[in-house]
Formats: C-alpha cells, sequence, structure tokens
C-alpha cells in the first residue's frame, strides 16, 4: 500500500533551510546556530515518528517522483528498511547535536561547524529516502561532500591530510557506483529499486559477463564508505575530527550509509535470487575484513583510533549478513546496523568526554580515570559488554541471528569467526576498562571531575537506549520482518 | 526571407568587424556599443532560428555561389558560438580595458565569430574550408596580442599548424569536387568513395583544429598566452569546429570508411583514448591555471570524438551535448581564470589559497564548473558524459566506460585541490594577516561567468532544448 505524505521532503530540506536562517541570525544573535541545529533535529526525528508509525503499519510512505531529465529522476519512498535507517539516524542526531554543545564550547567555528552538522543530517535523511540508484548516488556524494569541512575542522596539516585522503577514497568509491549505475540501467532501462531486484539479473547478461562482474562495482563502490578492508585507511585517518563528528558520522551516518547502500544494493537492485550464486566470495571477504579489524584494533594505543578500526570490524558483521542473502541473516545485518550503531556512539561520546576534561587520547594515559569519571567510564564498560556480545544485550541479539544466518547458508566456518571476533572484540576493550579501573592513577588524572551535564546526560539517555534496544529486540525483528516476504 | 537570417547571422559580425575598426578611432564608447550590438544581434538571431529549426524548419539555400545548410547540428555549433561570444565581448568591456590594441583586438574577434558561425552553416565541403580558413587564421592576431616573446612564438607555431591543416584541408576538398563534382554535404556521402589520401588529409586538417594528440602540440600554448576572454573563445569553441568537421567527416563526407569495425573507427577511437588519457594526464602536472585548463581542454576534445567514433545514436547524442556543456564550463573557467589573473595577479595553482574568502562568487561558480568537469550529477557535465557512458555499452564496448571513469577520476585530482584550497586556508598570498574583505569582481566581468554557470546547472537539471536538439540532430544524422 502507497501513502502519499509531502512531509518526507521536509526532513531532507529542513536543515538546509535552518542553514540560511541559521547563518543569517547567528550574525545578530550568539548561540542561534546551537537553537536551530537542536530544533531541526528534533523536528526530523518527529516527522520520521509518523513516517515509521505508517510504515510499521504496512504503508509504503511516498511522494511523487520528481523528474530530473527524461532519464533521471528524484524520487523519495519510504520503506521498512528506510524508516529503520532515518529513524535510528534522526534519534541519535539529537543527542550527538546536545552533546555537541558541550563539547565544541571554546572551539573556533562553531557556526561552520554546526551548519554542516546539519545539513549533514538532510543529507542522510536523503539516503534512507531515497526510492531510486540515482537519488541514492547524488546524496550519497553530497554526504562526502557535506563531511569534509567537518573533517578539516582543525585546518591543521594532519586534518587537511586526513581530509584529502577521504575526498580521494569516497569520490573514488562512488565514481565506480556511477559505472555500476550507467550498466544498471543500460541493462534493464530503469534506476528503481525493486523489492527483489530487476529481473533482468536472474538470466545471463549480454556479451556473457557475468552478474557478480558488475555486483563487483557497487561491493567495491559501496565498499569504501563501509570501510571494508583493504578499502578501510580513509576512516582511522577521518578521526582527527572532534569526537562528536567520529561518533556520528563515522560510526553512524557516513559508514552506515554505505553498508545500508550495500543492503539496498543487494537487495533491491540485483536481488537475493541474481547475488545466491555468487555471494560466498564475497561473504569472505567481509569474514577477512572482521577479523582484520579486530586484529588491528588490538594493536592500536589511540583511543578514538581503536574505536575506528573496531568500526571496521563491526560493520563487517552488517556486510556479513546481509550477503548471506537469507532472511535470518538479512535480521542479524539490519539489526546490527540499529545495535552497533548505538554502541559506537556511547564508546565514542565516552572517548569525547574524557578528551574534553583531560585532554588525554592515548590509552595507557587514561590509568585511574574510571574513580573520577565512574559514570562515563560505567557507561563505556557496559557498552563494552553489549559489543562482546554477551547476552542479554543488544549485541548478542544480532549475532545470534548472524550466526543462524551462516548455519542456514551452510557455512558454519562463519560462525567461527563470529566467535573468534567476539573474543578479539574482548580483547581490546576490556583491557581499557581495566586500566581505568583497577590502576592507581597519577596526579594529573586525580584532580579530574565528571564530565559536564550537556554531555553526560546524552550519554546516559543514549546508554539506555543501547540496553532498551536489546530488551526490545523482537520489536525490531517484528518491524522488519514485515518487510521480508516482499525483499526476498 | 527564410534564407535571409542564417545570413544576417553571418555577415552582420563580419560588417561589424570592419566598422567596429574605423569606429574606434573615432570614439571608443561607439565602438563597444557596435561590437556588444553585432554580438547580441547575433545570438538573437540564432535564438529565434533555434525556434524555427525545433518547429521543423531544416533547408538549404545558395547565394552568391555559397551553399548554406540550416539543421539541428548547425544551430547547436551557432548556439555555443553566439553564447560564448557575447558572454566574452561583455566580459571584455572590463578586463580589455587600458590593454593595448583594442580596434585590433575587437575587429579580430567579430572576425572570427563570423567565420566560426560560417563553418555552422556551411552546406559542402567548399563553404566549410573558407570559413574553416577564417575560423583559423584570425585567431593568430588574437594570440599574439600582448605582443611578448611567448606569445609570439606561440601564435607562430600555431600560424604554421593552421596553414599545414588548411592545406590538406584544401587537398581533401580539390579531391572531393573532383571525384563528386560538387561539394554539397547531402549529396556526397553516397556513390563512389573518396581516396584514402583525401580522407587523411581530412583527418589530420580537423585533428589539428581539434588539438586530437598527436596534433595539439599547439594547444597548450596558445590557449594559455591569449588574454583569457580569447582564450575562453579558443579553447570553448574554435576546438570545436575541428570537432564540427569530424561529424562532417564520419558521416557526410566519407561514411563509406566508417562501417562497423571498419579500421578508420577504431583510428577514431584510439585517437580519442589517447587524447582523454594523455590530456588529463599532463594537466595534473601543470602549475599555471591557463595550461592546466588548455590540457583539460584537449582531454574533453577527446569525448567529443569519443562519441563521434563510437557510432551509436547515444554516443552522438553525448557528443553533441558536450558541445553545449564543455563549452559553458570551459568558457566560464578560462574567464575565471583572467579574472584572478586581471583583479589578484595570480597565475598559479598554489596561490589559489584563501581566495575564497576574497572572491566567493568566482570561486563557488570555479567549484561548481569543476564538479561538472568531473561529471557529477546535476551539472551538465554529467549529462554528457551518462550519453557517452550508455553509448559505449550501445556500441558493445564497455572499455571505453572504463576510459571515462579514469578520466573522471583524473579530472578530480587536478580540478577539485584549487576549490578546496581557495575555501580552507586562513590567508591568500597577499594577505598574511587574515582579516580577510571581501574584494568581488566588477559586475561586467562576473555577470558573464554566473550567465555561464547559470546554463551548467540548468542544462544538468532540467531537460533542455539542447538535449532535443542534440537527439533531433542524432536522428537526422544516424538515418542516412
Amino acid at each position: 500500500m502507497e501513502k502519499t505524505m509531502w512531509l518526507i521532503y521536509l526532513p531532507v530540506l529542513l536543515p538546509v533551510l535552518g542553514l540560511v536562517l541559521m547563518i543569517r541570525a547567528s550574525k545578530k544573535y550568539i548561540l542561534m546556530e546551537r537553537v536551530f541545529s537542536i530544533t531541526s533535529a528534533v523536528l526530523v526525528f518527529i516527522i520520521n515518528v509518523g513516517v515509521i508509525y505508517w510504515v510499521s503499519k504496512g504503508y509504503t510512505v511516498s511522494v511523487p517522483p520528481l523528474k530530473v531529465n527524461n532519464f533521471l529522476q528524484i524520487h523519495f519512498q519510504v520503506d521498512r528498511l528506510g524508516a529503520l535507517f532515518a529513524f535510528l539516524a534522526s534519534l541519535m542526531w539529537i543527542f550527538v547535536t546536545v552533546y555537541s554543545f558541550g563539547y565544541m564550547r571554546g572551539h573556533a567555528k562553531q557556526l561552520r561547524y554546526f551548519a554542516f552538522f546539519t545539513v549533514c543530517l538532510g543529507i542522510t535523511m536523503g539516503i534512507a529516502y531515497s526510492a531510486n540508484l540515482f537519488t541514492l548516488y547524488i546524496f550519497y556524494e553530497l554526504l562526502t561532500v557535506a563531511t569534509y569541512p567537518l573533517v578539516v575542522h582543525k585546518e591543521d596539516k594532519k586534518a587537511l591530510d586526513a581530509g584529502k585522503k577521504y575526498l580521494i577514497y569516497s569520490f573514488s568509491g562512488a565514481a565506480l557506483i556511477l559505472i555500476g549505475m550507467i550498466l544498471v540501467y543500460a541493462l534493464t532501462g530503469t534506476l528503481d529499486f525493486v523489492p527483489g531486484g530487476g529481473t533482468a539479473f536472474r538470466g545471463a547478461l549480454p556479451m556473457g559477463v557475468p552478474v557478480a562482474a558488475y555486483f563487483v562495482l557497487f561491493f567495491v563502490g559501496f565498499g569504501v564508505k563501509s570501510a571494508l578492508v583493504p578499502l578501510h585507511s580513509w576512516l582511522p585517518a577521518a578521526m582527527v575530527a572532534p569526537t562528536p563528528v567520529s561518533a556520528l558520522l563515522h560510526a553512524v551516518a557516513v559508514v552506515k550509509a554505505g553498508v545500508f547502500s550495500m543492503t539496498r544494493a543487494v537487495y533491491y537492485v540485483f536481488g537475493p535470487e541474481a547475488i545466491k550464486g555468487f555471494n560466498a566470495y564475497f561473504v569472505y571477504i567481509v569474514a577477512f575484513s572482521i577479523l582484520f579489524g579486530s586484529v588491528l584494533a588490538i594493536g592500536q594505543t589511540n583511543l578514538k583510533r581503536r574505536l575506528a578500526y573496531s568500526t571496521i570490524s563491526q560493520l563487517g558483521y552488517v556486510l556479513l549478513g546481509v550477503l548471506l542473502v537469507n532472511s535470518r541473516g538479512y535480521t542479524g545485518g539490519v539489526l546490527h546496523i540499529v545495535n552497533h550503531g548505538l554502541i559506537k556512539i556511547v564508546l565514542f561520546l565516552c572517548a569525547g568526554a574524557i578528551i574534553t576534561r583531560t585532554g588525554k587520547t592515548e590509552i595507557n594515559q587514561l590509568k585511574g580515570i574510571g574513580k573520577q569519571m565512574p559514570v562515563t567510564m560505567g557507561i563505556f564498560a557496559l557498552a563494552s559488554v553489549c559489543l562482546v556480545g554477551i547476552p542479554p544485550t543488544n549485541g548478542f541479539v544480532s549475532k545470534w541471528y548472524l550466526s543462524l544466518g551462516s548455519l542456514d547458508a551452510g557455512q558454519p566456518l562463519l560462525v567461527a569467526v563470529l566467535l573468534l571476533s567476539a573474543l578479539l572484540t574482548a580483547a581490546y576493550l576490556f583491557p581499557i576498562v581495566g586500566i581505568a579501573f583497577f590502576t592507581k592513577g597519577d596526579r594529573e588524572i586525580q584532580g579530574v571531575e565528571e564530565a559536564p551535564r550537556s554531555m553526560l546526560y546524552p550519554l546516559v539517555a543514549l546508554a539506555f537506549l543501547m540496553l532498551a534496544s536489546g530488551a526490545f529486540a523482537d520489536r525490531i525483528i517484528d518491524f522488519l520482518a514485515g518487510g521480508l516476504e516482499e525483499a526476498f | 526571407m527564410e534564407n535571409m537570417l542564417p545570413l544576417a547571422i553571418i555577415v552582420v559580425p563580419f560588417i561589424a568587424a570592419l566598422l567596429s575598426f574605423a569606429a574606434g578611432k573615432i570614439d571608443k564608447r561607439m565602438r563597444d556599443g557596435l561590437v556588444f550590438a553585432a554580438s547580441a544581434g547575433a545570438f538573437v538571431g540564432v535564438i529565434s532560428l533555434i525556434r524555427m529549426v525545433l518547429q521543423g524548419s531544416i533547408y538549404t539555400f545558395k547565394t552568391y555561389g555559397l551553399l548554406f545548410r540550416v539543421d539541428e547540428m548547425s544551430v547547436i555549433l551557432a548556439f555555443v558560438t553566439s553564447t560564448l561570444w557575447l558572454m566574452s565581448i561583455v566580459y571584455s568591456t572590463k578586463y580589455m580595458e587600458g590593454k593595448n590594441n583594442p580596434d585590433r583586438y575587437y575587429a579580430s574577434l567579430l572576425l572570427t565569430l563570423a567565420g566560426c558561425l560560417g563553418v555552422a552553416f556551411s552546406g559542402g565541403v567548399m563553404e566549410l574550408f573558407i570559413f574553416f580558413e577564417m575560423a583559423s587564421l584570425v585567431p593568430y592576431v588574437l594570440i599574439l596580442h600582448s605582443h611578448s616573446s611567448q606569445a609570439h612564438k606561440a601564435a607562430s607555431k600555431y600560424l604554421y599548424m593552421s596553414i599545414v591543416g588548411g592545406f590538406l584541408m584544401f587537398y581533401g576538398v580539390v579531391v572531393t569536387y573532383w571525384v563528386k563534382e560538387t561539394g554539397d554535404f547531402s549529396v556526397i556521402g553516397s556513390g563512389e568513395a573518396l581516396p584514402v589520401t583525401a580522407l587523411v588529409a581530412f583527418l589530420i586538417s580537423f585533428g589539428i583544429k581539434g588539438g586530437i594528440v598527436p596534433l595539439h602540440s599547439w594547444l597548450p600554448d596558445a590557449h594559455s598566452v591569449s588574454p583569457s576572454s580569447v582564450s575562453c573563445l579558443l579553447s570553448g569553441i574554435t576546438v570545436k569546429v575541428g570537432m564540427f568537421g569530424f561529424i562532417k567527416l564520419v558521416y557526410y563526407i566519407s561514411p563509406a570508411y566508417f562501417s562497423e569495425n571498419s579500421v578508420w573507427v577504431d583510428v577514431l577511437l584510439w585517437m580519442a583514448v589517447i587524447s582523454i588519457m594523455l590530456g588529463s594526464i599532463v594537466a595534473i602536472g601543470q602549475k599555471r591555471i591557463k595550461r592546466m585548463l588548455a590540457y583539460s581542454t584537449i582531454s574533453q576534445m577527446g569525448y567529443i570524438l569519443l562519441g563521434i567514433a563510437l557510432m551509436t545514436h547515444r554516443g552522438l547524442v553525448g557528443a553533441l551535448y558536450h558541445f553545449f556543456a564543455h563549452s559553458l564550463m570551459k568558457g566560464s573557467l578560462f574567464m575565471i581564470a583572467g579574472a584572478v589573473k586581471h583583479k589578484k595577479d595570480i597565475v598559479y595553482l598554489e596561490d589559489f589559497r584563501g581566495l575564497g574568502r576574497e572572491m566567493p562568487i568566482t570561486m563557488m561558480c570555479y567549484t561548481v564548473a569543476a564538479l561538472s568537469m568531473v561529471g557529477i550529477p546535476l551539472f551538465s557535465g554529467f549529462t554528457s558524459k551518462w550519453y557517452l557512458g550508455l553509448g559505449s555499452l550501445d556500441a558493445g564496448k564497455p572499455f571505453y566506460l572504463g576510459v571515462l571513469l579514469l578520466s573522471s577520476l583524473l579530472n578530480v585530482i587536478y580540478f577539485f585541490p584549487p576549490a578546496i584550497n581557495a575555501f580552507f586556508p586562513k590567508d591568500t598570498v597577499h594577505n598574511k594577516k587574515g582579516a580577510l574583505r571581501m574584494d568581488e569582481l566588477h559586475p561586467l566581468m562576473l555577470v558573464p561567468i554566473m550567465a555561464l554557470i547559470a546554463g551548467v546547472i540548468y542544462g544538468g537539471i532540467f531537460d533542455n532544448f539542447m538535449l532535443e536538439l542534440a537527439s533531433k540532430a542524432t536522428a537526422r544524422i544516424m538515418i542516412r
């Protein structure tokens, strides 16, 4: 069932409109950029609540397509997958925006920071709502452009180098998508997302080209933003950005846009039927990415870099579930978009709180910090437990479904990979907790206070959400189940 | 009456060129007014001609022994020519202020305009040759305008290569008349094929004009030493006159050589690929913006040649649309290069740092043009690449799609850094202290740039008359 709802233009456009108002108003009044960024985040969230309500009733929320020219059109349509992603992103945006108020205090160029931070929200909504490959591609490219000023926020040599790397990686990936798009259009004559994929990919393709050759373009193209090993090196470099940016963009919006787009490509462009023929090869690449990310994470001494490598490994989980192309794998993968998003954002926000209070970024400098910042580090410990996937936390639920999906696909080896990776996750996260709580801190650490309230409250709220997503995992699974039959 | 309009479009700039030379001796403002009126008149004439052509009025006519032809393809070239010329003349009023020999400058500018418009409306090889020579030789005066030793060197090189090209074309035309006893495009394609030597002569002559590798060596020098208001026309239009010749050659003059799987098709394709790649790779190494833009032109002409040589419907649409897209992008980029030199005396790309804070509108225009050059959607450059990509798939040659991709990536490497560099640093080469204030161009220079950029965006977002013209022209060319 289709439901036309013009309101869904608003989440995409509102942040941009807010930007214009923000720039005008902030010249006259102080802190206007904060008012506008939080207002647009809240409004976008409210609209997404409405959207997800209609979607859970079985409707597909859409607006009529906006014809760009005779072969391309901008079209928004929200199904269950898109609604979930949009809901998740807009919810977290509120908390991280509030957190940014505290974190950015005293930093330079706040107006630019909040302006682009808010614009990214609209672009992420565009990705979630897009109903065809062209719309997705446009917003995918825009996301790169709009996050660039956030990555290079410090404008020192290191930040500019990281920014350059980020642009080159992202644009190269997007160029592959563009080529893939032309190929798909030449073959099928349409770029729309069709549940179950285009039928053209089920038979033989012209000139005996295997479907896998087409898929490689999308796999590598979207793999860049999904930080798939060996295309990952922009992500740790981009950690020079302010921590809220690392948290929101490089744990949620940007990288999740990568895996979300990959899901669209697998289920709505090629279709599970076509992917089943060759998915085993890609699954092994992803399994390698999972283990490689974890192993490298252990070797990192910088807290944010360690979390970045952890992201690389965890995104592999999502891709694994998506590429298994069976219903339980899909559920596990998409569930992990939600769960990993919440867990990783909490971990990053803890790291940001530590940086704000102590300026420490290295793990071995955190001795005894647990006594000084008990709430922050307590939440950090909790999030670590969730990420390792100890029952009854949310991380456990997604891993459970991923394991079942692997077995359904006849790949018991992948279960071993998941277990090994859980072990490695424990090996790179628990020592931090140990150092924080069970070693005696030096004098420098002993004077440290708990994080300021504007940072602590969002952190606590997100920690509750993280626990809730474990407790109410069945609700999310039910929600996704409604869309399963059409995708398969 | 119908015949009068295309004729007037060619003749008015021609007469105005002679008059303006005289007018300049009397009063500067009179000359400026006359030059502007002539180019604006040509522009308005072309617009009304486009309306007629879109309604299906296609015709040939003969006056004073010359054969003229009005169809979709000719109005495409005439439109981009008259638009860019009008913009450049508006831009010149400020840009050329206080520089040497203004009368000579404006007169040769209008003569070149008449030549390019003549090429667009020529109905046979003889007419093509006459106007081709006019469009090739007059720019010599414009290239050496600054009278520096580099300018003289570049202009001589240009002149020698143009003369060689002209002789070869003359040979081709003579042989065509000898074999066919006529030069009319609508009949020479059928019947007995031309001798191979004539084909090669045409090929080299158009290749020189179009700056196709390995015949390009005049282009980077000529396009970078001439005044920017001229470079934008040379890079935006006159090289396309060569590409226009290629279309005439492949589809009208000697179609017999360009059947599927013919070796000549492969020759063209390889020339295209080498131009695309070499142009981009050399552009990466350039330190001066105008040289970078010149090498980029070589690469972009490769795109058009690729579209022509793919011999598919959508490929040719891409090539014809790129006439439009490239002339707007490259025209505005050269104007921006000139503006930056004019205002800040900056010629090196690395000196663009911080410029975005002083000249935000100009640098935003640069950014849009750069995005379009790379082929990001919603800009005109993307539309042509899209059609070229589909055309190469239609031809069953996905290799060329890979070439397009690679060249887009190379474009990113040389077009983006100046744009990024312009907006992020806090100081500029001239102002190390910071506290930069807005210091924009004079409106007479800014408005032409903005108008061209508006065209780039309009052409990328909307279904436009250029796309319609390109597909109608393709349908007409392909039916033969």
